[in-house]
C-alpha cells in the first residue's frame, strides 16, 4: 500500500485494526506512516467511547417483540404429551384470530341461552292463536280428541297418537269379547 | 253403495268434511275407496271392510251431516266453530250405542270410530277432513 492510499483509507478500516482485526497490510504501513499513527491515536479513545455509549443503550432496549417469540419457541421445551401437542397446535392455529374465535364462542353460548327463551316465547304465542297448538303434548297432531261420552255399560278405547293424522275409538259395548277387535297398545 | 252429498256446499273452496259408515267382518277385502286407510283399518283385528254410507258436508259453523246407519240407528256430525278462525271443533255422537265425541280436526286429519255390533261384525265410523 502506498503512504497516499494509506492517508486516503477510510475510517472503519483502522477502527478494525484498533480492534485486532485490521487487514495486515495497513498494519504493516502503519508501523512506518507516522501521520497515520497519529490518526490511529485520536481515533482510538473516540471509538471506545462510542463503543460504551452503544454498549450502554443496547443494554436498555428490548428485544423485538418477534425476536423475543422466536427465542420462546426455541427455548420452550418438545412438548411431550397429546394434549400439550395440541394445546400447542391448537394456540398456533389461533394465532392472531383468537379474539375472533373467542367472539364467535361468546355468541354461540349467548345463542344458546337465548334460544330456549325465544323458543318458549314464540310456543306461547302460539298457543294463543284461536285453534292453535295447545300445551296438551298434541302440538303437531291433526287430530284431537277433546271428549268422549258412551252410554254408562259401554267402554271406550282412545287410540291418539302425538303427531300423526289419525286417532281411533274403540267403543266396548261390554260383551267381553269386543275389546279383543282393536289392537293392543291403543290408549 | 251411492255416495250422497248433504248439505255440500257448491264452492269448492269450502273445504269438506266427510264421514263415512263402514262395515267390518272378520272376513272380506277392503274397498278401494278405503285403501288410503289400510294402515288404520289394520289395528282392528278384522278383514273386510265395506263402505256402507257416506255423507259430505261443507266444513262451516254450523254444518251437519248425518247419515242412517244399516241397524236403523244414526250418526251425526255437527261444526261448531267455524274453522275460518282456527281448527274446526266438531261433535260427533250417533243414538245406537249412545256415543258423542267432541274433536279438533285439522286438514289433512282422520278420525275412526268402531265397534257398534251390526249383523256379524262391526259399524265403523271415518270422520275426515282431506287434504
Amino acid at each position: 500500500m502506498t503512504r497516499r492510499q494509506c492517508c486516503n483509507a477510510p475510517d472503519h478500516e483502522l477502527v478494525a485494526v484498533l480492534k485486532g482485526q485490521g487487514n495486515g497490510e495497513i498494519e504493516r504501513h502503519l508501523e512506518s506512516c507516522e501521520p497515520c499513527m497519529l490518526r490511529l491515536e485520536r481515533l482510538g479513545p473516540v471509538t471506545s467511547l462510542f463503543r460504551e455509549a452503544v454498549d450502554e443503550e443496547l443494554g436498555s432496549v428490548e428485544a423485538l417483540w418477534a425476536q423475543s417469540r422466536i427465542q420462546a419457541k426455541i427455548d420452550a421445551p418438545e412438548a411431550e404429551s397429546w394434549y400439550e401437542r395440541l394445546a400447542e397446535w391448537w394456540n398456533h392455529q389461533l394465532g392472531d384470530r383468537r379474539r375472533l374465535a373467542f367472539a364467535l364462542g361468546g355468541a354461540m353460548m349467548l345463542g344458546a341461552v337465548l334460544a330456549p327463551s325465544l323458543a318458549g316465547f314464540f310456543a306461547s304465542e302460539s298457543e294463543e292463536a284461536p285453534g292453535g297448538a295447545t300445551k296438551d303434548g298434541f302440538q303437531s297432531a291433526s287430530v284431537i280428541v277433546e271428549s268422549v261420552e258412551v252410554e254408562e255399560d259401554a267402554r271406550t278405547v282412545v287410540y291418539q297418537p302425538d303427531d300423526g293424522d289419525t286417532a281411533i275409538i274403540w267403543i266396548d259395548s261390554g260383551t267381553g269379547s269386543d275389546r279383543d277387535v282393536v289392537e293392543a297398545g291403543a290408549r | 253403495m251411492s255416495s250422497k252429498p248433504a248439505l255440500a256446499d257448491s264452492k269448492d273452496e269450502v273445504p269438506k268434511l266427510h264421514l263415512t259408515v263402514v262395515e267390518a267382518t272378520a272376513t272380506g277385502a277392503v274397498d278401494k275407496e278405503l285403501a288410503r286407510l289400510r294402515t288404520d283399518l289394520a289395528r282392528f283385528k278384522l278383514q273386510g271392510f265395506k263402505v256402507r254410507d257416506k255423507v259430505i258436508m261443507a266444513l262451516r259453523d254450523g254444518s251437519a251431516g248425518k247419515v242412517k246407519l244399516p241397524n236403523k240407528a244414526w250418526v251425526e256430525a255437527n261444526v261448531e266453530t267455524d274453522p275460518k278462525k282456527g281448527d274446526a271443533r266438531i261433535r260427533l255422537f250417533s243414538d245406537n250405542p249412545k256415543f258423542s265425541t267432541v274433536l279438533k280436526l285439522k286438514s289433512g286429519g282422520r278420525l275412526i270410530v268402531g265397534g257398534p255390533k251390526f249383523a256379524d261384525g262391526v259399524l265403523v265410523f271415518v270422520l275426515e277432513n282431506p287434504l
